[in-house]
Formats: structure tokens, C-alpha cells, sequence
């Protein structure tokens, strides 16, 4: 009964591992896509689970793609160090808004975190000498110089890593914290939560972890420029992949990302700009017929079925 | 000795004065009553005392230490704890973890611990429904439930906000063999009530609000006689 408990994980483990043996430099690329979307839906869910819903992603992705990109360039520093640094000045930055912006809750946090990626990219624009201005800035050399096999299993690597993160959020008290916070923000505090704390905990962190995500996708294409580094699709498609796969949890928003990431990479070579139209049907759908997520949804499914045939 | 005292506990919402100069205390083992009429200031009173709300004038203490302006998760871990009027369990957790967030955040603790504790709290409240979903509970047990969540914390004070309220005959006759299984705990109580059985069954001692102000103080049967505090309640005759 164990091992069939983390059949599914081991499994997947060892798909996830040996992926570049089995598939071609393209889909290794689309694999790499995939994995970098997915760390972004699964800090945008570990946020959300302290019913806090933050519109800022794509801004500190692109904090921290150009922080890796500016130290590479103008510090010499090697890659992984400004990725890592880079993540890190893009937690500082969080945390600095964070402190001022967690007073506010739900509608008001959602807008101003809106407003604040949305004003990153103009501060780049405008800062020719230091971002390279409306053009950015071009990288000589590229992670693992373009080999895709090695750039997919770093990319794994830290997907790992945000999971691991992600359970931490799921398996300790700071679960307690955030969905006490998220049901009831007064019973949170009269039992003892330092929500503000909390917040800016959960803020920051994954703030981090989404500045590392945007340093190793400039490092790995080559570039970073305000208006693709900053896309607001670093936000929409990571909301929209949690949704699908269902929020709350860690393995909600992977699903989502693989079955999002999958069907938007083969309907983009089937019908260009009509995908966008899928993804918006998509989400209809799974909001009507399955609105906690497909996950959810499935197993929800196959417990009731399983149920009815034993009860036979 | 006094366990809890507020000083001319004033609180006041744009021109409407909630709280007047409200000074009371409680002590160990003490279970106080507080009532009056609708929009007596009983809640705003719980809120300040809490933290939730920050008083305009007055104090609070919590033994000697003057707690007016700790924030109301520190008061939670220096022992003061309350139920809410409205039931408001956190649905997205289950029965025990809902009584575990007190556990684990009141008295800080592992989640092993607050495991056991959940489940020894349990006990004492008669609570059987601690592997259920939210959902299934009856009104009975989510009133249980809020006050097992709140006893989690270890508190030395602790508000009752209406915990019989909604709850029929038989409900509240086992709610008040909880609450004095709890006063054996040796905390001390204060029960906000509209049922006035209740209260001159269990409480020792009660204050009066009526508009904010404390008006009477005293045993239940001669609070009760009191003429202004039957003025308050039932109006002036004309």
C-alpha cells in the first residue's frame, strides 16, 4: 500500500529525469518553457494560500531577469552567482514593498501588486545607461551555451526546489498560519498568528524564488527587455495554470502547468493567435464544471467511482 | 487578585462613544457576567480587550502589565483568548486542526504536540466529531469547536461571546456543563449572554452595559433588581 502511495511520484520523478534521453532539442526547449511557467504558478499559489492574491508576478520575474543580466554584464559576475544574487536583490525589493504594502487585503493588495509591475517596466525603459533603455540588453553567451539537455536539468532542479518549498508551506505549521488567515483573519489573530509576519514571509519568499525563475529565463534566452521581460503573460498563463490545476496545494498548480503548457505549445503550432481563444474557453470550462481545479476535480472522481464499484 | 482590569476603558466610532470610561476586572476562577441590551458595548468591549479594536482612552492590564497597546496576537500568546458571536470556524481546515491553530500559535508547540492537545481538549469540551469536515458539524459542536480553538491557547482570561445563542434546550444544558468543566481549569471567565437563565445560573458575578456604560455590577439576582438596569432593558415608563 506504501510504495503504491509514491508510485505516482517516483514514477514522475523518473520521467521528469530522464526527459532529455527521450525527447528531441525542441521539446527539451518547450519542456524548459513549461517548468520555468510552473515554478511561477506554484509561488503565486503558495501566496494565494494566505488568501492574498498578488498581481505582481511578471514584475518581479523581471527584477529579477534583469538583476541576473545587469550583474552578468556589468560586474562580471558568472552566471549562477547573478541568478542567485538576482533573486535575492528581487526579495529585497519585495520585501522593502512588501512591509508597506501587506497593510492592505484582497482587492486593494491585488491592485496596488498591478500597478507596481506594471510601473518596473518604465523604470527600465527609462534608465538607458544602466537597463539599456527600450532596447535592454542583449547576453554574449547563454546558459550551458544553448545545450538544451543540461539548461532542462537545471531548470528541473529548481522546480524541485519550489516544490520542496511549496510542501514545506503544506506540511508545517505555516499551513495553519495561511489558511486561518485566508478563512478568518480575526480568529488568525486571537489565536495567536502574527499575520502581518506572516505575510511578509510568504511575500518575500516567494518573491525570490519567482526573481531566480525571471534570472534563469534571461540567462537561458539571452536578453532581457522591458516589454518581453516584463509581458504580463509571466502573470496571466502561472494564474491560469494554478487555476486549471487547482490552487491551494502544490500539485494543482504543476498539473495545470503541464496540461496548460502542452496543449498551448500545440495549439500555438496549429492555430497562431487562436490559442489564446482556447485558453480563454479553458478556464470557462474549468470554472464551471470543475472550479476547484481539474486535480481535485479527478480525484474526487475516482474516489466516487471507486466507491459506487465496491459498494457493488 | 485580578486577573484582567480595564481603567475607564473608552472607545469610540466617528461620533458614536461604544465604550464610556468602562472600568471592571475578573479574577481566577472567577466566571463574570457581562450583559445589557443590543448595542450595550459588549462586543467592542471583548474587541478592546482583545486588540482587535484600539481603545481611545483607558488601559488595560493582564495581571501588572499594561497591555493597551500589545497587538492581538501577542495578547492571544499572553493568555487572553475569545470566542467570536458568529460562528466562524476555518472551513478549509478540519475539526482538530481547527482547535490545533490555538495549540500551535497560543502556546507555541510542535505540530505533534498540538496534535495531543487538540485531541485533550476534545475531551474535556465532549467533543466527538474531531475527524469530521466542517460542513457535517452541528451547531452545538461549532460552538465547541470556537471554544476549543480559543482553550487551545492556554489563556488565563477568556471571552465567551454568546456561545449559547442559537443553541435549543437540551444544546445549551450540555454547553453549560462545558463551560463549567472549563472554569475547573481555573482560568478565569467572562460570558457575554442574552439568556438570562444562563447567566444567573453560572455566573458569579455580573456588570451591566447599557450604551456603552457600566451601570450596575453586583450578584445576578441583585443586578437583576435593580431598577436601572431594568430601565435599560425594558425601557422607561412612561
Amino acid at each position: 500500500m506504501k510504495t503504491m502511495r509514491f508510485l505516482p511520484y517516483i514514477v514522475g520523478a523518473a520521467v521528469a529525469a530522464t526527459f532529455p534521453l527521450m525527447a528531441g532539442v525542441y521539446i527539451q526547449q518547450v519542456a524548459i518553457t513549461i517548468l520555468i511557467y510552473m515554478t511561477l504558478a506554484i509561488t503565486w499559489d503558495m501566496l494565494l494560500r494566505s488568501g492574498q492574491l498578488n498581481f505582481g508576478n511578471s514584475g518581479f520575474f523581471g527584477i529579477g531577469s534583469y538583476a541576473a543580466v545587469l550583474l552578468f554584464l556589468n560586474s562580471g559576475m558568472p552566471a549562477f552567482p547573478s541568478i542567485l544574487l538576482g533573486g535575492l536583490i528581487t526579495g529585497g525589493v519585495a520585501l522593502l514593498l512588501g512591509l508597506a504594502i501587506l497593510r492592505l487585503r484582497g482587492l486593494y493588495f491585488a491592485i496596488i501588486t498591478l500597478a507596481l509591475a506594471m510601473v518596473f517596466p518604465v523604470i527600465a525603459r527609462n534608465l538607458p545607461g544602466l537597463t539599456g533603455g527600450a532596447a535592454g540588453r542583449m547576453l554574449p553567451v547563454v546558459l550551458f551555451r544553448g545545450d538544451a539537455a543540461q539548461t532542462y536539468w537545471l531548470v528541473l532542479g529548481f522546480t524541485v526546489l519550489v516544490i520542496l518549498f511549496s510542501e514545506l508551506f503544506e506540511r508545517t505549521r505555516i499551513r495553519f498560519a495561511l489558511t486561518a488567515m485566508r478563512n478568518d483573519e480575526k480568529v488568525a489573530k486571537s489565536s495567536g498568528i502574527n499575520v502581518y509576519m506572516y505575510l511578509v514571509f510568504a511575500f518575500t519568499l516567494t518573491s525570490i524564488l519567482q526573481g531566480v525563475a525571471g534570472g534563469l529565463y534571461a540567462h537561458i534566452f539571452g536578453f532581457v527587455a522591458p516589454e518581453s521581460t516584463f509581458s504580463v503573460t509571466f502573470l496571466l498563463l502561472p494564474l491560469t495554470m494554478a487555476l486549471l490545476g487547482g490552487i491551494y496545494s502544490t500539485w494543482g498548480p504543476v498539473a495545470g502547468a503541464l496540461i496548460l503548457g502542452v496543449v498551448a505549445e500545440y495549439l500555438k503550432l496549429q492555430i497562431p493567435y487562436g490559442h489564446l481563444m482556447v485558453y480563454g474557453a479553458m478556464i470557462v470550462v474549468v470554472t464551471l464544471f470543475a472550479p476547484r481545479g481539474v486535480l481535485r476535480t479527478l480525484k474526487v472522481q475516482t474516489t466516487r467511482l471507486l466507491a459506487a464499484r465496491g459498494g457493488r | 487578585m485580578a486577573v484582567l482590569r480595564t481603567q475607564g476603558l473608552t472607545k469610540r466610532f466617528g461620533g458614536l462613544v461604544a465604550l464610556s470610561e468602562v472600568s471592571m476586572e475578573v479574577s481566577k476562577g472567577e466566571i463574570l457576567g457581562i450583559i445589557g441590551p443590543n448595542g450595550a458595548g459588549k462586543t467592542t468591549l471583548i474587541n478592546a480587550v482583545a486588540g482587535l479594536y484600539m481603545p481611545d482612552e483607558g488601559q488595560i492590564f493582564l495581571g501588572d502589565r499594561d497591555i493597551t497597546y500589545a497587538r492581538p496576537h501577542i495578547r492571544a500568546k499572553m493568555g487572553i483568548a475569545r470566542t467570536f458571536q458568529l460562528m466562524q470556524p476555518l472551513v478549509d481546515l478540519s475539526a482538530q486542526e481547527n482547535i490545533m491553530v490555538g495549540a500551535l500559535f497560543g502556546q507555541p508547540q510542535s505540530l505533534r504536540d498540538a496534535r495531543r492537545t487538540a485531541f485533550e481538549i476534545g475531551e474535556i469540551l465532549q467533543f466527538d466529531a474531531m475527524d469530521r469536515s466542517i460542513a457535517n458539524l452541528t451547531a452545538l459542536d461549532i460552538k465547541k469547536l470556537e471554544l476549543g480553538r480559543a482553550l487551545a491557547t492556554r489563556p488565563t482570561v477568556l471571552f465567551l461571546d454568546e456561545v449559547m445563542a442559537g443553541l435549543n434546550q437540551d444544546e445549551t444544558k450540555a454547553m453549560i456543563s462545558v463551560v463549567r468543566g472549563i472554569q475547573g481549569q481555573g482560568l478565569a471567565l467572562c460570558v457575554v449572554e442574552h439568556v438570562m437563565s444562563v447567566i444567573g445560573e453560572l455566573t458569579d458575578r455580573v456588570i451591566v452595559l447599557n450604551t456603552g456604560m457600566l451601570i450596575a455590577e453586583g450578584p445576578y439576582a441583585e443586578v437583576s433588581a435593580d431598577p436601572q438596569v431594568i430601565t435599560a432593558y425594558l425601557g422607561k415608563e412612561e
